[in-house]
């Protein structure tokens, strides 16, 4: 009996860490994984059409190391998250804005979710 | 005395009656969404709608239930039809597009046409028709043999930006969405002639092509179209209409769906009887 709870605990115990990793509302993480991340926003003007909205998250999606793009079409605003703990390099970002035909502008990082 | 303020009264209300209500088309039902919707196509049993945003397409009814769903597409856009197969851009996926035939859903292969954004697709059953939103383009394809029709560019048989297609009658018409036209070519890719272009468009996103007219979706300018296959204007709706991404023709009836609104409108053509 002893055993049995014990073996329930070790097996829950990835359970348990999958739940403390879920993104925080509205967020769509589409790969989730523990560990360091690092967070981007950006601007982009004339994202009104969804064809210019999904195409720049498709564009954005081929930047290596991205784990989540949202893009909030009202507003403009792109957030991004990144696994590790380096700072994408600004000129990939803006290249696959570019690539969506926008320009980017306002690109801040942060360790924690932007508000 | 009492007839011609009868006259005054009946002419007073004629002049407040809607444009859509006057015209060729008029408008006879609202069906609600809980999503907005991006593409339409008729099945066996009631009606696909792509809900990009959710990243599947649902079955409706004409109350809007919601009669089946299919989920874990990659961002499906303009549906079309090919007997009782959905056929289904996935826009954000160019290795494949998606097939639905009978509640089970397909992918076919189209990674060696080096598509960059599927934006739709349709076929007469002879040729088949993507639209390539980012490489300016419409790829056709037939029995041993694909090429592409246009390139990127503001002129005559150039396109910029297309999201939509149909073939009909041996015509391609294209909605050259950010060149704010419709422009269609034969099936050996010559241009044949521009729709559209006098409306003053605001992103030709969606068109509908059925024996003797056409629609086409004025996106930023909350407008539906209507023209004659010669390109000559019939009509255009705009009470009730927000951010249009798709039309389609059904029997006598044109929906409109509504991306900023999360509707489809229902028209019936007014013949006259």
């Amino acid at each position: 009996m002893r055993n049995s709870r014990f073996l329930f605990l070790i097996l829950s115990f990835p359970f348990f860490l999958f739940s403390c990793a879920t993104p925080p509302e509205g967020q769509v993480i589409e790969k989730t994984e523990l560990g360091k991340v690092i967070y981007a926003q950006i601007y982009v003007e004339g994202l009104s059409c969804p064809f210019c909205a999904y195409g720049l998250e498709k564009k954005l999606k081929e930047i290596e190391g991205l784990l989540s793009v949202k893009i909030n079409i009202d507003e403009g605003r792109v957030n991004l998250i990144f696994e590790g703990d380096r700072r994408p390099a600004k000129g990939k970002i803006e290249a696959a804005v570019n690539e969506a035909g926008f320009s980017a502008r306002a690109l801040s990082y942060s360790n924690t979710p932007f508000l | 005395m009492r007839g011609f303020c009868f006259l005054v009264l009946l002419s007073a209300c004629a002049a407040q009656q809607r444009p859509e209500e006057t015209g060729e088309w008029r408008f006879i039902d609202e069906i609600k969404l809980d999503f907005s919707p991006m593409g339409i196509a008729t099945g066996k049993s009631g009606f696909w709608v792509s809900d990009v945003g959710g990243k599947r397409v649902v079955q409706i009814d004409l109350s809007g239930n919601i009669v089946n769903i299919v989920t874990d597409l990659d961002r499906p856009m303009h549906l079309s039809k090919k007997g009782e197969k959905i056929l289904i851009p996935q826009y954000v996926n160019d290795k494949a597009f998606a097939v639905l035939e009978n509640g089970k859903l397909n992918r076919v292969d189209i990674s060696e046409l080096q598509i960059d954004g599927l934006a739709s697709l349709f076929t007469d059953g002879k040729y088949t028709a993507f639209v390539d939103f980012y490489h300016h383009r419409i790829v056709l394809q037939s029995i041993g043999k694909t090429f592409s029709i246009g390139k990127k560019g503001h002129e005559e048989g150039q396109l910029f930006y297309p999201t939509d297609v149909e073939i009909n009658n041996g015509l391609v018409y294209v909605a050259d969405a950010y060149n704010n036209r419709v422009q269609v070519f034969d099936l050996n890719g010559g241009y044949v002639s521009t729709i559209g272009e006098s409306k003053n468009i605001k992103v030709a996103s969606g068109i509908t092509v059925n024996k003797d007219r056409l629609a086409l979706t004025d996106f930023e300018g909350n407008r539906i179209h209507v023209y004659d296959k010669a390109g000559s204007w019939i009509q255009t709706i705009s009470d009730g209409i927000s951010k249009p991404s798709d039309v389609l023709f059904f029997r006598d009836e044109l929906f409109i769906l509504n991306f900023g609104s999360k509707t489809i409108l229902r028209f019936r053509r007014y013949t006259g009887n």
